[in-house]
């Protein structure tokens, strides 16, 4: 599974976390504790009240995390921006095919 | 599950062993204080400031016609204010703002917290707003994404205006009650 990110506009980085939470992939420096935060986001948020959730969003103050299920895996995604429908629509058609 | 400690505050981890009758029973990693709490416990209500500017707040938000509904949580107290389809009952309710907000407790390790959170759900967004002190405010829209409001407006412009003044007068609750 390989995906280029870079041409996202606003994206800082990306994290590919095995569904046992291990990293994959990276291009982040910083990765703890955002491996384990988004990990338990990841678990956490895979479904919702028995529905599967399409993906998932955590904003803090200045970054947005998008994080994206696989078949059996998952890729939270770092921005500096709210991203549009469109933008979230096209990521979810392009990683569910993994 | 995340529970907080009555007497110190911490953050607890339970898991359903920790579940008997409706109650949390743990003790404290912390300050080993033995907690019982109730999960499902009486709504408490707004004040009268608060309730005010609740109303103005929700005749303007639910002129959205993709607003489904609404829930001000608790992570202790519970529900404290929700306008949500009678279909579901309280403990629907309550067990949607459990799994709404366990996720945003899950960030605070890094000194960020999480002010906001989105769940895209097939059919609806769930998004999550903190208030103050374990208050979070959940929306819940018609279809997966964020409504574009039918008069313009922006709607994360028009929302955290609100949450603003939501904002001060839990806060002056809490300090002033």
């Amino acid at each position: 599974m390989t995906h280029d990110f870079s041409n996202l506009a606003g994206c800082i980085g990306f994290l590919n976390l095995s569904k046992d939470g291990e990293v994959m992939s990276t291009n982040l420096t910083n990765t703890p504790p955002l491996d384990r935060m988004a990990f338990e986001w990841c678990k956490h948020s895979d479904h919702f009240g028995g529905t599967p959730v399409r993906f998932s969003r955590f904003t803090m103050k200045d970054r947005h995390v998008y994080v994206f299920k696989h078949k059996d895996c998952w890729t939270a995604l770092v921005f500096n921006r709210l991203l549009e429908p469109a933008e979230t629509d096209q990521l979810c058609d392009q990683l569910s095919v993994d | 599950m995340i529970v907080f400690c009555e007497d110190c505050g911490q953050k607890n981890s339970i898991t359903a062993d920790h579940l008997v009758q409706n109650q949390a029973r743990f003790t404290c990693t912390v300050c080993l204080y033995e907690n019982i709490q109730s999960l499902v416990t009486p709504t408490r209500p707004p004040s009268a400031d608060i309730k005010s500017t609740l109303s103005l707040f929700y005749q303007q938000l639910y002129s959205n016609p993709n607003i489904l509904g609404s829930i001000i949580y608790h992570i202790r107290d519970g529900l404290i204010n929700h306008q949500m389809p009678d279909s579901l009952n309280k403990e629907d309710l309550i067990l949607l703002a459990q799994t709404a907000t366990r996720c945003m407790s899950l960030g605070n390790e890094t000194g960020d917290d999480i002010v906001e959170a989105e769940f895209s759900l097939p059919r609806h967004a769930i998004l999550v707003f903190y208030i103050c002190d374990q208050i979070y405010f959940i929306l819940v829209t018609r279809g997966c994404e964020i409504p574009a409001d039918p008069t313009g407006r922006d709607f994360h412009d028009f929302f955290t205006s609100y949450l603003g003044q939501i904002k001060t007068l839990f806060k002056n609750a809490n300090t002033h009650p």
